[in-house]
């Protein structure tokens, strides 16, 4: 004992170095929170398997954040972080350097095809590139990978591309794969996107009926990170519902809805606080309350900008808000603001 | 440097520490963005965000108080800047006692950010006293006393907080507000002392008032100076010292101070700040001493040093101004060549250029110097060589215009803008192009070519509808129209000009439906339709109109009919007031301008009044928000002020509040404070008449309230009475006169309307033809004569009576008033003669008959008018009545068998009376005999029967 203990220091640094090393090879999963490494052996559309010292552990992908493989190209990871943070046609630029000669591991060429597909498909969404091109290239993605686990993300995709080109009825077909899964997360998501598809084509009586459905689902299996990224979909369906109500001039109850969104809301929560306090913004701008909407579009732009999108369209608004009010030197710099940071991000709402 | 500015990182703002939620946090924000309109109508609708914590909630209030000193100091008018200021005063003033320690942190930082604001807009009309641009010396001196208690009042406060934070740890919360509080009352210490020069500036230069103040001013920021050393705000003392010792002609100590300031390292922009105001300082001792090329050492070599975003500011730019006069001073000495004289010019010229671009207290002049030094190097600067250059001399020139109304500046401007639109290629941008027309459409509104402007302005409006510059076109073009249809007398040009407008307001109204714009467009439309009388028209614009605009609409048009009506006195007021009723009632919730909603609550309350109902008028007068009593604290300078005083002391003394009425009476004198003498006589006539009427048409006693403000009125009233005219003055000794009656100080009213009537005699005397008639003054001098008698002052009364009896001896009405004087008089100085002569007369002519008749022949004459004239019926009886009561008088004063002869006299005359005429001239005529016959049989000793003992025998 007198001698080992002198030396546990330093058994404890060569352990962690060899740890280092190993994981730079291996495969790993990263987690809503946490990560698992070892050798993913096999995906489908709903689960991955990653072995480890010859013990298998099943991953659901609603509890998957995203995939590293061992050996992977570093741009590849660059390109994941870019697409993260809005950065698609970065990511697009560092995806297409990538030789696919030089992709030995079948899930990396899929991985590299899945993101080519997605950021085509975001810039089509903004506007900035060819939405059919985008379209063909999630389909194949989704014909030729049907295994894939990014599968679910390749048709929510495509869903959101034909609410952009005004195609409610077929996007609402595809989030339907989503609401057909086991998993009680992606049929809250696949009900709350149907519900905004609906939305943005002035259904609203049919959306609010989907962010319903989407706001009692339940199930007992929904724990720890799931559970919490469920109930921010939910809240983000009750949301949806709160801006449809107040379109179709119900106000009180949709303000009661988004405050009662963000009395439920978890601080650290700010892109669905920006969208509460953007919802509460359209309530007040539906009925006509000007300064109450600037107020509202004002909490997002100040304190929860983080979030491209809802930082984006409170901006938009603040823009026309300003204007309205004769503020011609702040509605200009909100538009510059948004021309600046936001140049590629569509904004939502009128 | 005119703004106040906070040095150092004290700020009246709220602490970073207090932002514990995200109301907190969104609070702070709104401030740090500079948005403190929102930050008001956040704090208003606090309740309803999910996320304020019920401590912000119930702190709302008070952070209120510092959003409106932050909001009204935003405001570009001067007058509406301190209306307001004055307006959050009155808040701070009657806050309520904070219920936490943050809320009462809130009260002192709004008390501090007051006395900044306050402080700021002493300093800004002191620069406008200073530069002739009409604001009194006056209105400088009492912002100047304003900003001073303030200054004070927020000392004490941040003394009472400091006190309460003895001994608290440095490095908490309360440690770090006990730095902040320190140091903010050191500025506020500094400032108070500096306002003192400031003061000082406004008086003339070599007064002695200006010199004491400067002194007192340098001995405070001395010991400040002493205090503060080691603080930014400690230098600023020293600079302001400085400046007092220039001013004061004590160079060396001036020069010792900005010496001091000069050698302090200059690490940080905050110090670099301080030493370029010291150079700036020193620079203008140097150019007022003809010491020229020291400046081109010292200051000039500061500023050329001074890093690039520093060289721009508001402080550098007086460094700028006193280089640049430095240079164009050397410019002109002999001994510089043509070369040299031409390089100093110019860069003079710049100098002063920076100078004249930055707002502060040399930016006039400075504009004014670049273009003598522009002469003086033969630039011609009213010729442009391409659009932007045009564009922005035409501003520049239009900038220096709206603050100097130099008129060559307008013109300068006329011509740049001019050039702009003749050399506007289509590399010009269209938004500037088309603001150079609506500003040259603004210029020929200003110089009163209105059909010039309208022209313009009606262009940019209809042809270029998305531009910027097309919605304050339209407005232009509108205003311009509607006075020029104003101003123009030939009608077809007339017609012509309404046909425009109307044709363009259809347009504005549709173009732009929202807002000012539409506002003022249908306004036109409306006053169109007001003008030609014609309400079918007036009904189809309000008809027209989006929803949300009618009411202001309706309620305009409400206003403009019954202001018509009580013009022309029409007969159709009840319909006119029952739609100025509903166009109210119609507009208070809406969004529209208070004034409009105050004018039309104020006719309501007016209306109210007048109908007798004084708590209605007082309801609508104190209406929440628009109520024209609210709005008093803001203005007190305007006819509506006044009206509204007017009308709430009238509404207040009815209805019995004294403490209101009380109250308005403070307002009233408000008002009075701004008016010169003949309209204060003016006003308060107006004032004291309708509260006569009201005493007047009072079928109860008048109410207490309303007596005694009536006696304020006239006391106010005196005050301002001197050559007042006949009229007036007989109004107030007569109301006076009134008073006394109703029992308000009865002597010293009838005191006061004596001397009045005696005023009204002497000046008829010496002043031909004040009098209206002979006529009036005989009525005066009967009422001067009852004064007298009331005041005891029987002989001068009598003469009086005599004089008129003189006259004319027939007058009965002044023979009854005789007799009765000489009976109070005989009763008063207990003379059995004078009760005599009350009865058989007095003061023979000089044909040996009595002028005063007495009793006795008063009965006589009425007498013989009784059967015709009633008033003589009455003469009668009361004569007879009062021979009986003379005589019995005198029965009284005397003893024995005279005594006893004067009561059965009495008894006798009351006797024949009621064997004469036994109803002795009515019920009430019938008593006091009956009462005065009691009183003749208890003191002769008999039963005090009355008349009924005559029935007996």
């Amino acid at each position: 004992m007198k001698t080992l203990l002198p030396l546990t220091p330093f058994c404890v640094g060569i352990f962690l170095i060899l740890f280092a090393l190993q994981a730079g090879a291996q495969d790993r999963i990263r987690l809503l929170s946490g990560s698992v490494s070892g050798e993913i052996t096999q995906t489908t559309r709903l689960e991955v398997t990653i072995e480890k010292k010859g013990e298998e552990t099943v991953v659901p992908i609603t509890r998957i954040r995203s995939l590293l493989f061992g050996g992977e190209p570093s741009v590849l990871s660059q390109a994941r972080v870019n697409i993260e943070n809005g950065g698609y046609k970065t990511a697009q630029k560092k995806l297409a350097s990538i030789s696919k000669e030089s992709l030995k591991k079948r899930l990396v060429r899929q991985d590299v095809a899945y993101y080519q597909a997605l950021c085509l498909a975001k810039l089509a969404i903004a506007g900035e590139s060819d939405p059919a091109e985008a379209g063909r290239a999630l389909r194949a993605f989704a014909r030729e990978h049907g295994d894939s686990y990014h599968y679910y993300g390749a048709v929510r995709t495509m869903g959101d591309l034909l609410v952009a080109i005004d195609r409610p009825d077929d996007a609402i077909k595809l989030y339907g794969r989503l609401t057909s899964t086991p998993y009680v997360s992606m049929q809250v998501r696949g009900e709350m996107l149907s519900g905004r598809a609906l939305q943005a084509a002035g259904r609203h009586a049919e959306a609010i009926a989907r962010f319903d459905v989407a706001l009692r689902l339940k199930s007992d299996e929904l724990t720890g990170d799931v559970a919490e990224r469920t109930g921010r979909q939910q809240l983000a369906a009750q949301l949806g519902k709160a801006e449809s109500l107040a379109i179709t001039g119900e106000i009180d109850s949709a303000l009661e809805l988004t405050s009662e969104v963000l009395r439920k809301c978890d601080r650290g929560a700010t892109t669905l606080l920006a969208a509460a306090y953007n919802t509460r913004g359209r309530c007040y701008e539906e009925s006509g309350r000007s300064t109450d909407a600037m107020l509202a579009y004002l909490h997002t732009d100040l304190l929860f900008s983080s979030d491209t999108a809802t930082h984006a369209e409170a901006l938009h608004h603040l823009a026309a808000l300003w204007k309205k009010a004769g503020k011609r030197e702040e509605a200009k710099e909100a538009n510059n603001e948004l021309q600046r940071r936001y140049g590629n991000t569509k904004k939502r709402g009128p | 440097m005119v703004a106040v500015c906070w040095v150092g990182n004290a700020a009246f703002a709220s602490e970073a520490g207090f932002a514990s939620d995200t109301g907190e946090r969104f609070l702070e924000q709104l401030r740090k963005h500079g948005h403190d309109d929102l930050v008001l109508e956040y704090l208003d609708r606090v309740e309803s965000d999910p996320l304020a914590s019920p401590e912000l909630r119930q702190r709302a209030p008070f952070e209120r108080l510092s959003a409106l000193v932050a909001k009204a100091a935003t405001i570009p008018d001067a007058r509406q800047r301190i209306e307001s200021l004055e307006e959050a005063a009155v808040a701070i003033d009657n806050a309520p006692v904070p219920p936490s320690r943050k809320a009462a942190s809130a009260v002192v930082d709004a008390r501090g950010q007051l006395a900044l604001a306050l402080a700021d807009a002493a300093l800004r009309q002191a620069l406008a006293a200073r530069s002739a641009s009409g604001v009194p010396l006056s209105a400088a001196q009492k912002s100047f006393a304003t900003a001073q208690v303030r200054l004070a009042q927020a000392g004490d406060a941040l003394d009472a907080e400091l006190d309460q934070l003895k001994g608290v740890a440095p490095d908490s919360e309360a440690g770090a507000r006990r730095l902040d509080l320190r140091a903010r009352l050191a500025q506020l210490r500094v400032l108070s002392a500096r306002l003192l020069h400031e003061e000082a500036m406004v008086h003339p230069a070599g007064s002695s008032e200006r010199k004491k103040l400067n002194r007192q001013a340098a001995d405070r920021l001395a010991k400040l100076y002493e205090k503060y050393s080691k603080w930014v705000v400690g230098l600023y003392a020293h600079l302001y010292e400085g400046r007092c010792y220039r001013w004061l002609d004590e160079q060396t100590l001036a020069l010792g101070c900005f010496e001091d300031l000069i050698q302090q390292p200059a690490t940080t922009r905050e110090l670099r700040t301080v030493v370029t105001l010291a150079q700036a300082e020193m620079a203008a001792l140097w150019v007022e001493a003809g010491e020229t090329p020291r400046v081109l050492a010292g200051p000039s070599d500061w500023l050329r040093d001074l890093p690039g975003d520093e060289s721009t500011t508001g402080e550098t730019a007086v460094l700028h101004y006193w280089v640049g006069k430095a240079e164009a001073a050397e410019a002109a000495s002999d001994e510089k060549s043509q070369v040299q004289r031409r390089r100093l010019l110019t860069s003079a010229r710049d100098h002063f250029a920076v100078a004249g671009r930055l707002p502060g207290e040399v930016q006039a002049e400075a504009r004014l110097a670049w273009s003598e030094a522009s002469a003086a190097l033969g630039v011609d600067t009213t010729v442009p060589e391409s659009f932007d250059q045009a564009y922005q001399a035409g501003k520049e020139a239009l900038a220096t215009f709206s603050l100097t109304h130099a008129e060559e500046q307008g013109k300068a401007a006329r011509r740049a803008l001019e050039a702009a639109l003749r050399l506007a290629g289509n590399e010009a941008e269209p938004e500037q192009v088309n603001e150079s027309r609506y500003l040259l459409a603004w210029l020929d509104w200003n110089t009163g070519a209105d059909r010039h402007a309208a022209a313009k302005a009606r262009y940019v409006a209809q042809r270029f509808t998305d531009d910027p510059s097309a919605e304050p076109s339209a407005r232009l073009a509108l205003a311009a129209m509607e006075r020029l249809l104003q101003q123009t007398k030939e009608t077809s040009q007339a017609e012509k000009t309404r046909d425009q407008l109307l044709e363009f307001a259809k347009f504005a109204a549709k173009q732009w439906p929202e807002g000012e714009t539409a506002d003022a467009a249908y306004a036109a439309l409306l006053n169109n339709a007001l003008r030609s009388g014609d309400d079918a028209e007036a009904e189809r614009v309000l008809a027209e109109v989006a929803d949300e605009q009618r009411p202001v609409l309706a309620l305009r048009y409400g206003l403009a009919k019954w202001e018509k009506a009580i013009r022309d006195k029409g007969s159709d007021r009840r319909k006119l007031r029952g739609r100025l009723q509903e166009a109210y009632a119609a507009a208070v919730d809406s969004e529209i301008s208070e004034r409009l909603l105050s004018t039309a609550a104020l006719y309501l309350a007016q209306e109210a009044l007048a109908a007798g109902d004084a708590s209605a008028a007082i309801q609508l007068l104190d209406t929440p928000h628009h109520g024209p009593a609210a709005l008093l604290n803001r203005s007190v300078n305007d006819s509506f002020a006044q009206q509204t005083v007017l009308t709430l002391v009238q509404a207040t003394a009815i209805a019995d509040d004294p403490s209101r009425a009380k109250q308005s009476l403070k307002q009233l004198d408000k008002v009075l404070a701004a008016l010169a003498e003949d309209q204060q006589r003016r006003v308060l006539l107006t004032l004291g008449s309708k509260l006569r009427k009201a005493i007047d048409l009072s079928s109860d006693p008048p109410a207490s309230s309303l007596l005694l403000t009536t006696g304020k009125v006239l006391a106010r009233l005196e005050k301002v009475m001197e050559n007042s005219d006949w009229n007036t003055t007989l109004w107030v000794a007569q109301t006076e006169l009134k008073l006394g009656e109703l029992g308000l100080d009865n002597e010293a009213r009838v005191r006061i309307a004596s001397g009045a009537f005696q005023t009204l005699l002497d000046r008829s005397a010496s002043e031909p033809g004040f009098a209206p008639s002979t006529t009036s003054v005989l009525a005066v001098r009967l009422q001067l004569a009852q004064c007298d008698r009331q005041l005891g002052k029987y002989r001068e009364a009598i003469k009086g009576f005599e004089h008129l009896l003189a006259k004319r001896s027939a007058m009965l009405e002044v023979q009854v008033a005789a007799a009765q004087t000489l009976q109070e008089w005989g009763v008063k100085s207990r003379s059995p003669e004078r009760l005599e002569d009350s009865i058989a007369g007095t003061s023979p002519s000089k044909q040996g008959k009595n002028l005063v008749w007495g009793w006795s022949k008063i009965a006589a004459v009425a007498a013989r008018g009784v059967a015709t004239h009633p008033a003589h019926q009455k003469a009668f009886f009361e004569a007879w009545l009062n021979v009986a009561r003379s005589r019995y008088l005198v029965g009284t004063l005397t003893t024995g068998p005279r005594r006893d002869e004067q009561f059965r006299k009495a008894t006798n005359t009351i006797r024949a009376m009621v064997r004469q005429h036994s109803d002795l001239g009515g019920e009430e005529m019938r008593a006091q005999f009956d009462q005065l016959l009691r009183e003749i049989q208890t003191a002769s000793g008999t039963q005090a029967q009355g008349l009924s003992a005559f029935k007996k025998h």
